[in-house]
């Protein structure tokens, strides 16, 4: 899980050792370290606060340690929150909307990519075009056909309107232009059909960029908030974000609960994503750097 | 049918011609089918809402023309929102820029400790975004939270962050830069580290200490990867949702009502339900974004290539 692997060796003046350089070294472990220090008090006190029996969640002056630790705050979070369901739902829609939007997008970047045919960049930057138009433009109309379609309030309307993305598309017609073509011509005079040479040649090539794609999807439909908002109405059918929103609205200065809340909504993924940090690494150099 | 060229330079037998044109016309057909019903038709069918009355319940729609237009251009809550929508986006894309340009410099040369550092920087991009802006209310409660709890302990006023027509706006811009820093400084490492070592090992020749190496090549050497950076940042700031609805709701005063929850608000709050005008002001906001994108387009074309 090195990122070192994924970013090019630091090639900036090599210095000699010498006593100034070790002493400016210092200073930027000095400024690092209080940068540090800015980001995780946060979560610090997020989880200190979590921990906390209400006679502590105010105290003057404040605690970063709890005098009596206590779990309350958790077990009443898990059962107003219903956080098992919501951590079932979440990963399901997350998982069930990267795969299908992974499968269909990279097909069409594969077309895109390695077939040659009348109109084929017309079609691609027809759709890449999608790309640039702001959600808050059609998810107005998207509402209306969601609702029309018998989709509303259901996780259909989450994953359908998503099978597809521009930027998927585009990311994986970058990588196909790295396989040779006459790998794909070599299958083809061995007799394999185009399906065949899809799933069975194409798609085990391109596993770094879809593993890093999924990560990508995966963290972005983990987050999605706006959407999800808009459709879906029955609590049990939430996912985290929007249980989360209405979570604080109900239970406003419980600031121990609400604080248990978001460590069970934060911690668990973010213990994933330190595992899969190379990939995210990777992924957001490729679209940064093209 | 489509003429299919083959996908080398060869002459590929029928059979096999045949076989491809089915496999694109089998991928494409569902593909596009999928784009204009989800995105060209919504896109198509929002424009002919915005020219409608059009009531989320109720009453049939009723043609206007451009009068949605004209209402939201004359609205100024939504002139407030754009203005705010820019603040917000420059603020957090300028601040977080600058910080991030910071850190990557001092992050470079160091090897002990790097990926550390750079996973502590990247933690809120690896967690839930609502969860962080909870910490972030309770952290800037008025008279409890911890910052507050600081200012008091210097013997300075307390701040009503979250509900301060003055206060509130700059405190989302620094949550943002808190919160991008990580992903910033991913794209300048990579940025740094691309830059060709002969230009640090001439400018060295030439007698350049570490601070002229840094300001004159250095900098200047990551111009296109900052362009980058800030102009996507721009946009994407542009349209800031979930901290507005869990932290202010526009307000206070509508300090920071910005356009993506302007929208939202207009189309889907209880009591509002305008459809029409929300699209229009919608649209009014495409043509923001599509203004930017191609000034996008312009600024970092020497290195983006479709």
């Amino acid at each position: 899980m090195a990122a070192a692997d994924v970013l090019p060796p630091a090639r900036a003046p090599a210095p000699p050792l010498g006593a100034a350089v070790r002493q400016s070294l210092a200073f930027n472990y000095a400024l690092l370290s209080l940068g540090a220090v800015t980001m995780l008090v946060p979560f610090l006190w997020m989880l200190s606060t979590a921990f906390k029996p209400q006679s502590e969640w105010i105290t003057f002056p404040p605690r970063l340690l709890p005098q009596e630790p206590t779990l309350a705050n958790f077990a009443e979070a898990i059962a107003r929150l219903d956080i098992y369901r919501l951590y079932g739902n979440t990963l399901f829609i997350a998982v069930t909307k990267s795969c299908l939007n992974l499968y269909v997008s990279c097909l069409a970047g594969y077309v895109f990519g390695k077939f040659a045919f009348q109109g084929r960049d017309a079609l691609f930057y027809l759709i890449l075009a999608t790309w640039i138009i702001p959600f808050e433009v059609y998810m107005i109309p998207l509402y209306l056909l969601v609702v029309q379609q018998g989709m509303h309030d259901t996780w259909w309307a989450l994953i359908v309107p998503e099978l597809s993305s521009a930027y998927a598309i585009f990311m994986y017609r970058q990588f196909m232009f790295t396989i040779p073509n006459a790998l794909i011509d070599a299958g083809r005079i061995d007799g394999a059909g185009e399906w065949y040479i899809w799933h069975r040649l194409i798609l085990p090539l391109s596993t770094p960029a879809l593993a890093t794609l999924a990560v990508f999807y995966f963290m972005w439909n983990y987050n999605d908030f706006l959407w999800p908002l808009i459709v879906l109405v029955t609590p049990r059918k939430y996912v985290l974000s929007i249980a989360l929103a209405d979570f604080v609205g109900e239970n406003g200065s419980f600031h121990g609960l609400i604080m248990a809340g978001a460590a069970m909504a934060s911690l668990p993924i973010m213990i994933v994503f330190l595992f899969l940090q190379r990939y995210i690494t990777q992924g957001i150099v490729l679209s940064g750097m093209k | 049918m489509l003429p299919f060229l083959g996908s080398d330079s060869g002459r590929p037998a029928s059979g096999l011609q045949r076989a491809q044109r089915r496999f694109i016309v089998a991928v494409l057909v569902p593909i596009f089918a999928f784009y204009a019903m989800y995105r060209f038709f919504p896109v198509g069918y929002a424009f002919w809402i915005s020219l409608h009355e059009w009531p989320i319940l109720g009453q049939n729609p009723v043609l206007l023309g451009w009068d949605n237009y004209r209402t939201a251009l004359q609205d100024p809550v939504f002139r407030r929102s754009i203005g705010n929508a820019f603040y917000y986006a420059l603020g957090a894309t300028v601040g977080g820029v600058l910080v991030s340009l910071a850190l990557t410099l001092v992050i470079n040369p160091i090897r002990r400790g790097s990926l550390a550092f750079r996973l502590i920087y990247f933690l809120p991009q690896m967690t839930n975004g609502i969860a962080i802006l909870l910490v972030w209310r309770w952290l800037l409660q008025p008279r409890f939270g911890l910052l507050n709890q600081a200012l008091v302990a210097l013997e300075m006023d307390r701040i009503n962050f979250l509900n301060s027509t003055r206060w509130t706006m700059p405190t989302l811009i620094l949550m943002s830069v808190w919160g991008g820093l990580g992903f910033t400084m991913v794209i300048l490492l990579a940025g740094l580290r691309g830059i060709p070592v002969e230009f640090f090992e001439s400018a060295r020749i030439d007698g350049g200490n570490r601070w002229q190496l840094t300001r004159f090549v250095t900098v200047p050497m990551m111009k296109p990867v900052l362009t980058f950076v800030t102009v996507t940042g721009i946009i994407g700031g542009f349209n800031v949702f979930g901290a507005i609805y869990v932290l202010t709701r526009g307000g206070p005063l509508k300090s920071t009502m910005t356009i993506s929850f302007y929208i939202f608000q207009n189309a889907f709050e209880p009591g509002f339900g305008w459809l029409g005008l929300a699209s229009a002001m919608a649209f009014l906001m495409f043509a923001l974004v599509i203004a930017m994108t191609v000034a996008q387009l312009r600024l970092t074309r020497a290195n983006w290539e479709l």
